[in-house]
């Protein structure tokens, strides 16, 4: 690493310190958010928590997406409550559902890249945006149905977590790129 | 040059084989990969930034459909229309994201992440020159392109094929059935796209039925295309009179319907209302008379 990319790196970590003590540990939204239209961006610190609920948050998202995986591979939706709720859940069973009747399983490979950007007592957003490269594999066998894919696909998603009696879960993902 | 010769001979064999190879490589088509929760709703909003000048602007290119998006896009609160409302900050790097910004901010240098907010749930990261301060960011709402108003637009100017009504015997006959099909068309879903921005919206066209009018007051329902002379089609009409009272031919209509969807940014398929195009012919029945001669 260059001089030139640690001081601007020592400038940046100086600059969110500061910022982060302006705002008494950002866990308080501005009550006057910029409007739409020209209007000037109020100086706050988009709330993102302690560092350890961060971690939590991260750690549970990307449990999150072990759990979806192994039901996707074992068409076995018994843990997918464990991790997510509400719409997502409901997407996520009827996925298993629709692959159980094509006798069809997924393999998910991705490589994720998450951002814990939000992370309060009880709601988070983590963008993340990851190399998909998952495909269909026959239910019985786990083999590949058709050729595998040879080059990985973007995708962004914006997901929703919330915490439920303590476990981080995933309530919603938005997705904002699409291959 | 015998001996030349015989090199090409022996390597021939083993030049077709190779290219034989590669052309099988090069045809076994890799699949598209699976998208995990293909069922999740598609953002509605791109986000930009300007950096040029004194200040910095981030745009939010929003949907016209979105919910509570602004159409003013010169200035004011969205407050009261229930718009878009929207702050930006400089990112906290945490220990979970420490790892990602140690990884991005090279492919940045001279910016910094920011966090824009808004209160309708969308989140985004812009990266702005490190020397930003609150006061210089400006966010600008944009009312983008509307999906569904591509897709419909798209929809109707499908290019649907030049079908043309074809018929056996080319003139017909009273009492005698004549066969009709369509030509031009195989049956097969039509697919066309448009871009505007980031946004890229397919539309997809499939029959779903065949309505044939046969000008003389008869009409079949089919989901059949029917067989080109001489297959014998499954489309058929048996006239009991003449053209001659209808100038000569009647005229005969295909009506097909189209069962249409779209998506947006490769997302899930979201349906549309159907289509109809129509396509006719004239045809002309003459009816045999039987001539008696005194021999």
């Amino acid at each position: 690493m260059d001089m030139t990319l640690i001081r601007r790196l020592g400038l940046l970590a100086v600059l969110t310190v500061l910022l982060a003590a302006c705002n008494g540990g950002g866990e308080t939204r501005d009550a006057s958010p910029t409007h739409a239209a020209t209007q000037t961006a109020v100086p706050t610190v988009v709330p993102t928590g302690t560092p350890s609920v961060e971690e939590e948050v991260s750690q549970a998202y990307l449990h999150y997406w072990k759990v979806y995986s192994d039901a996707l591979y074992n068409l076995d939706t018994s843990h997918l409550s464990d991790v997510m709720t509400g719409p997502r859940l409901e997407r996520a069973l009827t996925e298993v559902s629709d692959l159980r009747t094509q006798n069809r399983a997924v393999k998910i490979v991705i490589e994720n890249d998450p951002v814990v950007v939000q992370a309060g007592s009880d709601q988070a957003v983590v963008l993340d945006t990851y190399k998909n490269q998952s495909y269909l594999i026959d239910a019985a066998t786990k083999q590949p149905v058709g050729q595998t894919p040879e080059t990985a696909q973007t995708i962004s998603d914006r997901v929703t977590m919330t915490s439920l009696g303590g476990i981080w879960k995933v309530l919603d993902t938005v997705r904002e790129v699409s291959p | 040059m015998n001996a030349w010769m015989s090199k090409v001979r022996l390597l021939l064999p083993l030049v077709v084989a190779v290219i034989s190879a590669l052309s099988l490589v090069s045809s076994a088509r890799a699949d598209d990969p699976y998208i995990p929760d293909p069922g999740a709703p598609a953002g509605d909003a791109t986000v930009s930034v300007d950096s040029d000048g004194g200040g910095v602007t981030i745009y939010i290119a929003v949907s016209d459909t979105s919910p509570g998006s602004s159409d003013d896009s010169s200035g004011g609160s969205s407050d009261d229309s229930g718009g878009w409302s929207c702050t930006s900050a400089a990112m906290i790097i945490g220990n979970a994201t420490r790892d990602w910004f140690v990884r991005e901010a090279p492919l940045h240098p001279g910016d910094a992440p920011w966090v824009v907010n808004c209160d309708n749930g969308f989140m985004s990261i812009v990266w702005l020159p490190i020397s930003t301060q609150p006061a210089d960011v400006s966010i600008v709402i944009v009312p983008g392109v509307d999906p569904a108003s591509m897709a419909a637009d798209l929809r109707d100017h499908v290019p649907v094929p030049d079908i043309t009504v074809g018929v056996n015997p080319a003139t017909g006959l009273v009492a005698m059935p004549s066969w009709f099909w369509i030509e031009g068309y195989d049956g097969s879903a039509i697919r066309t796209s448009d871009t505007l921005g980031d946004t890229t919206v397919d539309v997809e066209v499939g029959p779903t039925g065949y309505r044939w009018s046969f000008g003389d007051g008869e009409a079949l329902e089919t989901d059949s295309l029917g067989e080109a002379y001489p297959q014998e089609s499954d489309i058929r009409h048996t006239y009991q009179q003449s053209s001659l009272a209808d100038d000569g031919a009647f005229r005969v209509t295909v009506r097909i319907t189209f069962s249409v969807r779209y998506r947006v940014d490769g997302g899930p398929w979201e349906p549309l209302d159907p289509i109809t195009r129509s396509f006719s012919a004239a045809y002309a029945v003459q009816q045999l008379q039987s001539i008696l001669t005194g021999q």
